[in-house]
């Protein structure tokens, strides 16, 4: 139980999926001009990596992984492809179900599904699962949550900075993109002092 | 013709995924023997490295194959219960990462142990560590203290964890003079003489890599245990040097000494 | 061939309308690898590899593609790229591969790729697409080259690992090593750029 909190917090501030791996920027930094946005593109990363990750978790130790499916064989090349199908799949799956049971969450989040399907935070949740050699189902559960709460976090962090920033005098050439690249930075190396937490 | 129809979509789809497959699939098994060379390489290298043996990248082979003396495989108890190849450059054998957790679990071990003309004795070591599998490579010499130690890891994070393989001089380098006959403990501010100091925030990597060392010598006490200093007279003399003159003199003892500390250089 | 402009097709995407500095495409997955040289390069020429012959594939196939299933497709072409430069550099350059890790997987969601087949190459002739794909990656290894420039020579002393300045009694500041650092000089980059061209400023 103390692995998983410790997983939990370690996913959610010291190997944030924003500040130290720089994954799923690019609609991180589209889809930050309003903490109402931003909340509803959090929200559905959260459930997408929750979905997706345990899924591509058993596929990679039952079908995937060196002897795991015959005796000799290693499909471990196709893991790739693999992962990003299931993901765009279950991104699918997931716009309809939510379209026909919750078409109010869906008005709200429908428009970001699709988007998740190339997020680098999705399928970069995968692989790094798949680097880290977790050992139970739990962990790569735990591991989707704490990592999606801290993309989540994140996103919302700098959409309310983004708000009030359009009310700043900042040079010219700075405007817009310049100025959000050099504030995530600072973000970041704010967000590196949780390096020092005891776990 | 209407590449709208479900009949349509449906053959498409198929001839892609047959074409993908079979591209990747001859690629794969195309590249296989090189990519598996190449791990093969990088476990020599780091074996190499826990020798104190200089290399460039092209040589990794060439050097391990001068230097080896043998390279065996011994069950718990130490006894020698085979042989790994070190003869030809082509076809040498060493126990890989997935070797070495297959032993872990394995009730029945066969432990690789690579020794080298230089008096060293190299030994691996396979564990977990925060985010995935570290592993390490200790190299002891005959007085039963470590000369070298080096780690690697596979997903640990940047600039904590990962200082164990990146950055030798705060962790690695320390385990230098242990001695493998009793517990090496690594924890945060300990001072024994047998201790290491985690590194600052990365205390779990760091203990696990203390662990992960301490389990892997334990699997090898058998082993080193036949290996402990054999003469009365003066403590200090190595295994080698007994073994070749069948009786311990001073002189022999201290000739000894020197060459450890000329190949150590 | 007509109406092929090879300044306006393959020049643009490198400078006027990079697609890292300009259309904030693809940062995902690049920044993390540029704490080196070696690294960033090798990074840099997967992309390209992989932006201009997936578009050129896409873009062979462009008129056989079933609509409904049009981004799967793209992502399967993508994705057996990708497996295949990560396969060759297993092979071939083990240390970078192991250095760049999962990054090489994460070109796949690398949105200058789709992007550029969706917007360019599923509309245009093959060689046209194919050096629309090499521009962009080139524009995309150029940013990354600059980052890792800076970020190499003043986080370690040194430039592909040889030494520059430590020689002088430079001391490496860690700093420039730490991930947050590729944002900010990303930011100076742009900063740089659009006061240069000053009709990319935003208002």
């Amino acid at each position: 139980m103390a692995d998983y909190i410790s997983l939990f917090v370690k996913s959610i501030f010291i190997d944030n999926m924003i500040f130290a791996y720089f994954l799923g920027m690019c609609s991180y930094l589209a889809v930050s001009k309003n903490v109402k946005t931003a909340n509803g593109l959090g929200i559905a990363v959260i459930a997408v990596l929750l979905i997706t990750l345990p899924i591509n978790y058993l596929l990679n130790e039952y079908v995937l992984k060196p002897d795991a499916l015959v005796e000799g064989l290693d499909l471990s090349f196709l893991s790739f492809i693999i992962f990003i199908a299931v993901i765009a799949a279950i991104v699918q799956i997931v716009e309809m179900v939510v379209e026909k049971f919750a078409p109010a969450l869906y008005s709200q989040l429908g428009i970001f599904l699709p988007l998740i399907a190339v997020n680098c935070a999705i399928l970069g949740g995968s692989l790094f699962m798949q680097e880290r050699d977790f050992v139970s189902v739990g962990e790569p559960v735990v591991y989707a949550l704490g990592s999606g709460i801290g993309w989540w976090l994140a996103i919302v962090a700098l959409a309310a900075i983004r708000e009030k920033m359009a009310y700043s005098h900042v040079p010219a050439g700075l405007k817009g993109l310049g100025i959000t690249f050099i504030t995530v930075g600072l973000m970041g190396i704010a967000f590196m002092t949780f390096m020092g937490i005891q776990l | 013709m209407n590449t709208n129809s479900n009949t349509y979509t449906v053959i498409y789809s198929t001839i892609l995924v047959v074409v993908v497959a079979a591209v990747l699939a001859f690629a794969a098994t195309a590249l296989k023997g090189k990519q598996e060379e190449n791990v093969k390489v990088d476990t020599i290298s780091q074996i190499l490295t826990a020798a104190g043996l200089e290399y460039n990248e092209g040589d990794v082979l060439q050097v391990y194959k001068e230097n080896i003396k043998e390279a065996i495989l011994v069950n718990a108890e130490g006894q020698e219960v085979g042989t790994l190849n070190t003869e030809a450059i082509e076809s040498l054998q060493v126990y890989g990462n997935s070797e070495l957790k297959a032993q872990m679990a394995a009730d029945q071990k066969s432990l690789p142990v690579y020794i080298f003309n230089n008096g060293v004795t190299v030994v691996p070591c396979y564990g977990a560590g925060l985010w995935g599998p570290i592993w390490g490579y200790i190299g002891v010499q005959g007085d039963l203290t470590i000369t070298k130690a080096t780690f690697g890891h596979k997903g640990e994070t940047p600039g904590l964890g990962a200082k164990i393989t990146d950055m030798p001089e705060v962790f690695a380098d320390k385990f230098t003079g242990k001695t493998i006959t009793a517990e090496i403990l690594v924890a945060k501010n300990v001072t024994g003489a047998n201790d290491v100091n985690a590194i600052s925030g990365a205390t779990i990597t760091s203990t696990a890599a203390g662990v992960m060392v301490n389990q892997w010598l334990g699997f090898y006490k058998g082993y080193f245990g036949e290996a402990q200093p054999c003469c009365a007279d003066c403590q200090e003399c190595c295994e080698a040097c007994c073994a070749e003159t069948e009786q311990c003199t001073k002189d022999c003892c201290a000739a000894e000494e020197v060459a450890v500390e000329v190949s150590n250089n | 061939m007509k109406n092929f402009d090879f300044k306006e097709t393959f020049l643009n995407p490198i400078f006027k309308g990079n697609p890292i500095s300009v259309l904030v495409l693809g940062i995902c997955s690049s920044l993390a690898v540029t704490v080196e040289l070696k690294g960033a390069c090798v990074m840099g020429l997967s992309v390209m590899i992989v932006t201009a012959m997936s578009s050129l594939i896409c873009s062979l196939l462009r008129n056989t593609i079933p609509n409904r299933i049009r981004i799967i497709v793209q992502l399967v072409v993508v994705a057996l790229m990708v497996i295949l430069v990560d396969q060759v550099l297993k092979a071939y350059a083990y240390s970078v591969s192991k250095t760049l890790s999962v990054y090489i997987g994460l070109i796949i969601t690398n949105c200058i790729v789709m992007g550029r087949i969706e917007a360019y190459a599923l509309g245009n002739k093959p060689f046209a697409s194919f050096m629309d794909g090499l521009g962009n990656g080139v524009g995309y290894a150029l940013i990354l080259i600059i980052v890792a420039f800076f970020r190499e020579l003043l986080g370690s002393g040194t430039l592909f690992g040889f030494d520059v300045l430590n020689r002088f009694g430079y001391v490496p500041n860690g700093l420039m090593i730490l991930p947050p650092m590729a944002l900010i000089l990303l930011g100076c980059i742009i900063w740089v750029q659009r006061s240069i061209q000053k009709d990319l400023q935003e208002k």
